[in-house]
C-alpha cells in the first residue's frame, strides 16, 4: 500500500525542498522504498539538494509526454539504497503539467514505491495544484511568522477542496504541520510566533519543529539531505517527525531554550 | 393494535395493547416519477439507518382519485427494497382497503392531530417522505446552500476552520461556525453569525439589511465586522474589545460591541 505525501506551504523559501529531501531520505533510512518528485517545473532545485544534478537524463515532463521511460528518469540515490529522485524539467513551465499525465506517473510509481513524496512549488497556481492533487498525506511547511502562517492556512483550505480526494468525496487528505526555522530564543523574546500560536491558528495535527541551524544550509549546498548529513539537531528533528508521521509516540524536542551547561558557560559554544 | 384478552384456559400467551413509536411515511404526491426517485434519494443513502424499521404509510394528504390510482403493492415492494418493513396504511379511502389488506398491510385509524414529524422536526420537505437534513454543509468555496425551506430558513453549520481565501455564505438564515474564522477568510449570513472560536477574518451578518442580526465570537479580532451594512475595520476597533468574547449588534450611529468576557482556547 503506497502513500502520496505532498510537501507544500503556499509561501516560498520556507523549506519545502529541504523538508522533502530530508523527509524522503529519512523514510528511506527507516526502510521504506521512497521516491521524491520535484514538481517545481522551470525552477528545479531538488536535484541540487539531493546532490544528483549531474546525473539527470530524463525528467518528469519527459515521462508525462512519453519521451522517456519512467525507470530511465528515476535517479537512484548513491547513499541510501531504496531512495529515488524524479527531477523536474528546467526548460518548461508549469502549464505543461496536466492532472492526467501526473496521475499516470503517480499510478506507475505506486506499483513499486511505498512513499511518493511530492515537492510542491510555492504559490497556489498550476504547479502547486498538480503536486497536491493526488495526495493522501500532506506536510504543510510553515515558518513561525504571520505571512507564512496565512499562506499555509490558504493551502490547507485548498487541500480540503481541490484534491482528488475532495473531488471524489473520499476521506480527506491527512494534513500535518511542520514548523521550520524555529528559534526558541527568538520565540521567548517575542519576535517569533511560538509553535503553540501556529498550531492554534492552523488547527491541524502538529508533527514538530525543525530548529534553525546553519548546518541545514551547508548540507543543502553540498547536495546532502540534512537527514543524511552528520549528526545535527535538524536531522534529529526530521527523524522525530518521520517517526511521528509513521505513528510512533515521540516526545517533542527543540522547542525550548537550551539551558547552558556548566562547561559551555565557561567555554562558550 | 391488539386490544382484547379472550383466553380463559391457562394462558400460553398474552395479548396486550401497546403504544409504539413507529415511523410514518406521509405521502403527498403519488406520481411515481416523483415519488420513487425521491424515496430512493432520501432513504437509499441512509439504508442502514432505516434497516428493518416498521413503517406506516399515511395517505391522508392524497386525494381520493389519486389514492385509487396508487399501486400500493408496488409502493410496499419498493419500500421493502429499501430495507423498510411497511406494516399498515392509514388515512386511506375505503376503496383501497381491500388492496391494502391484499398487499399484507394492516388498516389503521387516521392520525391524531398532535403527531410530530419523526425525522425532520422543523422543516416540511416540499414533495414527500420523512427526510433527514444534513447537519453540516461543506461550502468551502462559496457554494450557496440548498434552497431554503418554506417554514424557516435553515441554519448553516460549519464544523471546520474557515481558512484564508475561503468564503462561507448563508444567504437565508444563520451561520454557525464551530471553529475559527482565520485571517483572509470571509463569512457572510442573512441572519446571525456565531463563531465558537476566534474571528480573525471578515464577518458580515444581516447582509439583506436585517438590523436585528448579531455577530457572536469567542475571540474577536476581525479584519472587518459588519451588521446590516454598518461596518468596522480592525484599525477602528476599540482596543478594549480585542480578543475578548464579544457580541456585535447594529445600534444607532454604528455598531455596538458588548464584551462578554475573556476566552482562552488553551487554558
Amino acid at each position: 500500500m503506497s502513500k502520496v505525501v505532498v510537501v507544500t506551504s503556499g509561501k516560498g523559501g520556507v523549506g519545502k525542498t529541504t523538508t522533502s529531501a530530508a523527509f524522503a531520505a529519512a523514510l528511506a533510512v527507516r526502510g521504506y522504498k521512497t521516491v521524491v518528485i520535484d514538481f517545481d517545473v522551470g525552477l528545479r532545485n531538488l536535484d541540487l539538494v539531493m546532490g544528483c544534478e549531474r546525473r539527470v537524463v530524463y525528467d518528469l515532463l519527459n515521462v508525462i509526454h512519453g519521451e522517456g521511460a519512467l525507470n530511465q528518469a528515476l535517479i537512484k540515490d548513491k547513499r541510501v539504497g531504496n531512495l529515488y529522485i524524479l527531477p523536474a524539467s528546467q526548460t518548461r513551465d508549469k502549464d505543461a503539467l496536466s492532472n492526467e499525465g501526473v496521475g499516470k506517473v503517480i499510478e506507475a510509481l505506486r506499483q513499486s514505491f511505498e512513499y511518493i513524496v511530492c515537492d510542491s512549488p510555492a504559490g497556489i497556481e498550476k504547479g502547486a495544484m498538480s503536486a497536491m492533487y493526488f495526495a493522501d498525506e500532506a506536510l504543510v511547511v510553515t515558518n513561525p511568522e504571520i505571512s507564512s502562517v496565512r499562506d499555509s492556512d490558504r493551502i490547507i483550505g485548498m487541500l480540503a477542496s481541490k484534491t482528488q480526494r475532495a473531488e471524489q468525496d473520499s476521506d480527506p487528505v491527512n494534513v500535518h504541520l511542520v514548523v521550520t526555522r524555529y528559534d526558541p530564543v527568538r520565540v521567548e523574546r517575542g519576535d517569533m510566533l511560538s509553535a503553540d500560536d501556529v498550531c492554534e491558528i492552523l488547527a491541524i495535527p502538529f508533527l514538530g519543529v525543525v530548529p534553525e541551524s546553519k548546518l541545514v544550509l551547508a548540507a543543502s549546498n553540498s547536495g546532502i539531505p540534512v537527514t543524511l548529513a552528520e549528526d545535527n539537531d535538524a536531522s534529529e528533528a526530521y527523524f522525530d517527525m518521520v517517526d511521528r508521521f509513521l505513528g510512533e509516540d515521540v516526545p517533542y524536542r527543540f522547542m525550548d531554550v537550551q539551558k547552558k551547561g556548566f562547561f559551555s558557560r565557561f567555554f562558550g559554544s | 393494535m391488539k386490544t382484547s384478552d379472550t383466553s380463559t384456559a391457562p394462558p400460553v400467551f398474552e395479548l396486550k395493547g401497546s403504544v409504539l413509536t413507529v415511523m410514518v411515511l406521509h405521502v403527498r404526491e403519488t406520481n411515481p416519477e416523483l415519488l420513487y426517485p425521491q424515496l430512493e434519494k432520501k432513504i437509499g443513502p441512509a439504508r442502514s439507518f432505516f434497516a428493518n424499521a416498521p413503517l406506516v404509510i399515511d395517505l391522508k394528504m392524497v386525494a381520493e382519485d389519486e389514492q385509487s390510482a396508487l399501486d400500493l403493492q408496488y409502493l410496499a415492494g419498493f419500500l421493502r427494497g429499501l430495507g423498510l418493513v411497511p406494516v399498515g396504511v392509514r388515512g386511506h379511502v375505503a376503496a383501497i382497503a381491500d388492496r391494502a389488506l391484499a398487499t399484507g398491510l394492516g388498516l389503521l385509524a387516521a392520525a391524531p392531530k398532535t403527531e410530530k414529524s419523526v425525522a425532520s422536526p422543523e422543516e416540511a420537505p416540499p414533495q414527500a417522505v420523512a427526510e433527514k437534513q444534513p447537519a453540516e454543509e461543506h461550502t468551502a468555496d462559496a457554494q450557496p446552500p440548498e434552497p431554503p425551506q418554506p417554514a424557516r430558513a435553515a441554519t448553516m453549520v460549519i464544523a471546520h476552520p474557515v481558512r484564508s481565501g475561503q468564503q462561507v455564505v448563508a444567504p437565508e438564515g444563520d451561520l454557525v461556525i464551530l471553529s475559527s474564522v482565520n485571517a483572509g477568510a470571509e463569512v457572510i449570513a442573512a441572519g446571525n453569525i456565531h463563531i465558537y472560536g476566534a474571528l480573525r477574518g471578515r464577518a458580515m451578518a444581516g447582509v439583506h439589511g436585517d438590523v436585528s442580526a448579531r455577530v457572536f465570537s469567542l475571540q474577536c479580532n476581525p479584519e472587518l465586522v459588519a451588521v446590516a451594512g454598518e461596518y468596522v475595520v480592525n484599525d477602528l476597533l476599540d482596543r478594549a474589545v480585542l480578543n475578548q468574547s464579544v457580541i456585535v449588534t447594529h445600534g444607532t450611529g454604528g455598531l455596538r460591541f458588548e464584551v462578554l468576557g475573556d476566552f482562552r482556547p488553551h487554558g
